[in-house]
């Protein structure tokens, strides 16, 4: 195995030199190209966090973060395509799989012989999860799924599904090949954003799927499956935050020291510097809180998860302001698609959408906070 | 000093995120003292304290529910590997 420094200087200078150029090529041809996807398999950039028995990396948590960082800031789409085929679906064969889904999914993942995504959402069904109306019956050894998913990043190229359907009460995760009979893909287009990210639509008619295509057990899907793989999706999504907000300071810093007005490069002006002073102070509060999260996840401590929760809440908001302010600085040419600003911008919206928005996560940090920072007795009432 | 029980460790850290009495017995999942984001912390905490690697075969949500059944996994778990 290569070691790791070399892999992880490798992935910054191919994304400085493919990724971060084409980026803005990618979503105008709403499509991330082959060799691409080729080349981040040859990196080893899509087995990152697979163990190295399966063909995998095996990076940590930290330098995962890092790796996610180094591809967002050069091209979210990318990013995408590692939160979901690494950090949503690899991760959750790597925790809830049998050896033998193990051994059969995670090396062809690794190699990107096969794309993975996560069909969670539904066109009624988002935050409220548990109410998913993809439904499956029990034949034998068969399960038998009907229904809808929507917003499936790489829906449209993936060769696995990690599906959830339920039947009553109870919600069951099954690995579906897009080669099955009974399941197709629509294309959604006209996004705000992530156009090369393959979004789309899964039809599910009278998929039979075999019993040894259940991750963990029947009826763990939401408690164990659903959860593990948001938790990881959500430190995936906390590092990406952060990768748009760098390069979009990048972006304000280098621009506000080239662009004059009044005589004066606009850096110089001290209405610019609050915003490059506020994004720079708040891109280092959300990479402390990931690496934070970082730190909790590579020790397996049960905090890992708030923590990332926390860092998740955080850092998607922070790289919302920053790109804004990111466009501000640019004035009209903010808006134009010949600087890479306005897609940041666009950009980094999501991230407050997806893995939990941040309405449904902020009653869990607010619990959070309400157990662990309650002082009885702290001052006696008047 | 008498050293704490496997069931006692459980009990405290859960008596961390829980608000309402609750004792050795309670289904804490099913009375709905926690939601289930906490059952992946639980089996965080519970691997990393036991030194125990909590597998597919041990997803059974029976043996979570209570702080008795915990206890009672976690000995079974730990027989089971020393063999
Ligand atoms: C670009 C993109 C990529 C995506 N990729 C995937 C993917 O790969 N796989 C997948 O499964 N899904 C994916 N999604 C879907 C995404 O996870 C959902 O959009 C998200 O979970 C929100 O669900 P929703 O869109 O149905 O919004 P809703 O749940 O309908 O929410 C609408 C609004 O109501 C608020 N709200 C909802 N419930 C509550 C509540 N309980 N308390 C307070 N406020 C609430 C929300 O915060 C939001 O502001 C993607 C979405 C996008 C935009």
């Amino acid at each position: 195995m290569k070691a790791l420094h070399d892999v992880l200087t490798q992935v910054e200078q191919f994304a400085a030199e493919e990724l971060r150029p084409r980026a803005g090529e990618f979503e105008a041809q709403q499509e991330i190209p082959q060799d691409v996807i080729i080349s981040l398999a040859k990196h080893g950039v899509l087995g990152a966090t697979i163990p190295v028995e399966y063909g995998g990396l095996a990076l940590d948590a930290i330098d995962y973060g890092n790796l996610t960082e180094t591809v967002g800031k050069a091209c979210n789409s990318v990013r995408e395509l590692l939160t979901v085929h690494v950090s949503l679906v690899g991760e959750s064969i790597k925790r809830w799989g049998s050896e033998e889904q193990k051994r059969y999914w995670l090396p062809r993942m690794a190699t990107g012989e096969i794309l993975a995504a996560f069909a969670l959402t539904e066109p009624e069904v988002g935050s409220d999860a548990k109410g998913i109306g993809t439904s499956y019956r029990q034949e034998g050894n068969r399960f038998i799924l009907n229904g809808r998913k929507k917003w499936i990043s790489f829906g449209g190229i993936a060769d696995l599904f990690l599906v959830f359907a339920s039947r009553g009460e109870e919600m069951t995760a099954f690995l579906v090949e897009s080669s099955m009979a009974g399941v197709s893909t629509t294309k959604m287009s006209n996004l705000l954003a992530s156009s090369s990210s393959h979004l789309a639509e899964i039809h599910l008619q009278d998929v039979e799927v075999p019993l040894e295509n259940v991750l963990s057990r029947v009826g763990g899907g939401f408690a164990y499956v659903v959860n593990t793989a948001l938790d990881h999706g959500r430190y995936s999504i906390a590092w990406s935050g952060v990768a748009i907000a760098q390069e979009a300071l990048d972006g304000m810093v280098t621009y506000g020291r080239t662009r004059k007005q009044g005589g004066r490069v606009i850096c110089e002006y001290a209405e610019v510097q609050k915003m490059i002073a506020d994004a720079s102070a708040n891109l280092h509060a959300a990479r402390a809180l990931c690496v934070a999260a970082g730190l909790k996840r590579r020790d397996k401590h049960p905090d890992a998860i708030i923590e990332t929760t926390i860092a998740k809440y955080f850092s998607s908001k922070m790289a919302m302001k920053v790109a804004t302010d990111a466009v501000q600085v640019f004035g009209g040419n903010g808006f134009s698609r010949d600087y890479p600003v306005e897609r940041l911008f666009r950009e980094a919206k999501v991230l407050e959408i997806i893995e939990g928005t941040s309405q449904v996560l902020q009653p869990v940090i607010a619990q959070h906070a309400l157990r662990t920072c309650y002082r009885k007795g702290w001052w006696s009432e008047p | 000093m008498v050293e704490a029980t496997l069931e006692q460790i459980v009990y405290t850290y859960i008596a961390e995120h829980v608000d309402d009495e609750f004792d050795y017995d309670t289904e804490i999942f099913e009375e709905g003292f926690v939601n289930s984001l906490f059952a992946i912390q639980l089996m965080t905490f519970l691997e990393k304290e036991f030194a125990i690697k909590i597998t597919m075969d041990d997803l059974d949500m029976e043996n979570y529910k209570s702080v008795n059944a915990i206890g009672e996994f976690v000995r079974r778990w730990r027989e089971r590997n020393v063999r």
